[in-house]
């Protein structure tokens, strides 16, 4: 749905994004996630065709963003990042900012009135459609934000930092609504927040410093950057670490296995070294040893550290 | 085209919700109403040309605050980037833009019309240049409104585009000063630039092709200058 090569951007001399290339699938989320100032943005504004790009390119549903623009835009909403939240008119009532954005995008006469309706109704906004925008809180303009990007159903949905200014009830729901779009629509949205990408998307692209600095779902960046899962099993009852290590030894594709006794439960933390999910071998173990395993959960680490490590890395 | 009107709607409309669009009809009012008794009280003349030329000039001068905020303010609120993002070509941006200060500026033109109609109550002036006159007051207007358009595109600040709007139309009313000066074609060219001599020709009753050909290619040319600027502008 959405392929971007090899995409820069400069300012003059100034990179703002070199060299980043990704694809998103129908009906994905993917997460652009990176610091302040890593150049997310200008990303989202050269596939919005705000931007032209210095070099590479950008298609959305097969169209070039710089050599088809209108029909890109057609088919995608964005919801941008302003300077207080998104840059609505602040002017406008709720209903005749989203109606002037429904003719803007060439609704129909008679089915404006059910568009605006019904992204209302998505995000929640029917309640406040006769207020001025400016007088709305900053989760309400986010919301309309989202309402307008919403208006003509878009294939694509591309948010700039959907839950900036929200407090984390707000998050949750914004997040919630998000999540709840996808399926029929593809979303790209860029966030400087971990948990949030975490949460709701299920691509993640990294970028640091205008460059992508990993690729991945959720899950495989934690596990990419670690070397591999670990797992935490407990065990009932005070086995002998010896013979726990020993036993747990046999498994192909173990790394370090370290066995404490902490209150009366014994605890083996197993490192995997390979790709092989390593759960259904160590619970095999348990039961031809007779050990009652109480709990058992991979930790991975989280998308914080992952994060971190790939960024900083760069640095050193 | 269609989607240019829907713009300008909604420009025209957000005149009138801030006071901008108020303050200006109701001082333009009371400076050409002063204008019209006082210079029709000393020449008793039933015509309208001399009040005609003072509010043009007068037009030109309170113009760029109309159309300082076209622009600019789109630039400085972040807005500019949603009209560019919608499925709407930058012409059709700068030429509903550019309508919707026309259609404010038409309703002002609604208000000017009482003056002539006060003529024909006590008086029976010759109607031609009557005519002539108030299509003079539009399209000086209109050129107006263009040369303020492209100065609202340069700056996102609105007191600078304001500011460079006024010295661009005062250089184009003054430019015409330049026959007496420089001799020669030079300053035959530099004089046919100028906004007074096709509004004199209008005033007197005279409709050129010529004269209605500079308002067209004036109006043109900023426009165009205006789309290229925007356009530039995100390379």
């Amino acid at each position: 749905m959405i392929e971007v090569k090899n995409l820069s951007k400069f300012y003059g001399p100034t990179k703002a994004v070199e060299d980043v290339s990704f694809t998103v699938e129908k009906g994905e989320i993917l997460g652009l996630l990176g610091p302040n100032g890593a150049g997310k943005t200008t990303i989202m504004r050269i596939l919005t065709g705000f931007f032209q790009p210095t070099g590479g390119s950008a298609k959305i549903a097969g169209f070039d963003v710089v050599e088809d623009p209108l029909e890109v835009k057609k088919r995608i909403g964005y919801m941008q990042e302003g300077q207080q939240g998104p840059a609505l008119y602040y002017e406008m009532t709720v209903y005749s900012f989203l109606d002037f954005v429904a003719q803007l995008k060439g609704a129909p006469k008679k089915d404006r009135n059910r568009t605006i309706h019904k992204a209302m109704e998505l995000t929640g906004i029917k309640d406040v459609k006769d207020r001025i925008i400016g007088r709305l809180s900053s989760g309400y303009k986010q919301r309309v934000g989202l309402a307008q990007a919403l208006l003509n159903d878009p294939e694509v949905l591309i948010l700039d930092e959907p839950t900036r200014g929200l407090d984390p009830k707000q998050i949750i729901e914004i997040r919630q609504l998000i999540k709840n779009m996808a399926g029929e629509r593809t979303i790209i949205l860029s966030s400087h927040i971990l948990p949030e990408v975490a949460m709701t998307c299920n691509k993640i692209v990294i970028i640091d410093k205008g460059t992508k600095v990993a690729e991945d779902t959720q899950e495989e960046l934690s596990r990419k950057a670690e070397g591999g899962d670990s797992v935490l099993v407990k065990l009932k009852g005070k086995q002998e670490p010896e013979d726990v290590e020993k036993e747990y030894g046999k498994i192909k594709g173990l790394g370090e296995v370290k066995v404490s006794l902490e209150g009366g439960l014994t605890v083996v933390k197993v490192v995997r070294s390979g790709v092989k999910d390593i759960r259904e071998e160590l619970f095999k173990t348990a039961v031809k040893n007779d050990w009652v395993i109480l709990e058992m959960k991979s930790s991975s680490l989280s998308l914080e550290e992952v994060f971190l490590r790939l960024t900083t890395k760069e640095e050193v | 085209m269609n989607k240019a009107l829907i713009i300008a709607r909604r420009e025209l409309k957000s005149y009138f919700v801030s006071p901008v669009a108020y303050v200006i009809i109701g001082m333009f009012l009371l400076i050409s109403g002063f204008m019209y008794y006082s210079i029709l009280f000393q020449s008793r003349v039933a015509e309208v040309r001399g009040f005609l030329m003072n509010m043009c000039f007068v037009f030109m001068l309170m113009s760029p605050i109309l159309s300082m905020r076209l622009l600019s303010e789109e630039k400085k609120l972040g807005t500019i980037e949603f009209l560019f993002t919608s499925p709407i070509t930058v012409t059709d941006i700068v030429i509903g833009k550019y309508l919707g200060s026309i259609f404010l500026y038409l309703v002002t033109t609604v208000f000017f019309l009482q003056y002539p109609l006060y003529l024909l109550l006590f008086a029976t002036p010759d109607m031609g240049p009557v005519f002539t006159c108030v299509l003079g007051f539009i399209l000086n207007g209109a050129a107006c409104l263009a040369i303020g358009l492209f100065a609202s595109s340069l700056s996102e600040n609105q007191l600078i585009s304001a500011v460079v709007g006024m010295v661009t139309l005062i250089f184009f009313w003054i430019i015409g000063w330049m026959v007496d000066i420089v001799p020669g074609g030079i300053g035959n060219f530099l004089g046919s630039l100028s906004l007074i001599k096709p509004l004199d020709n209008l005033s007197k009753g005279v409709i050129s092709a010529s004269d209605i050909f500079y308002y067209a290619s004036l109006i043109f040319f900023f426009l165009f200058i205006t789309v290229k600027r925007l356009e530039w502008k995100r390379w």
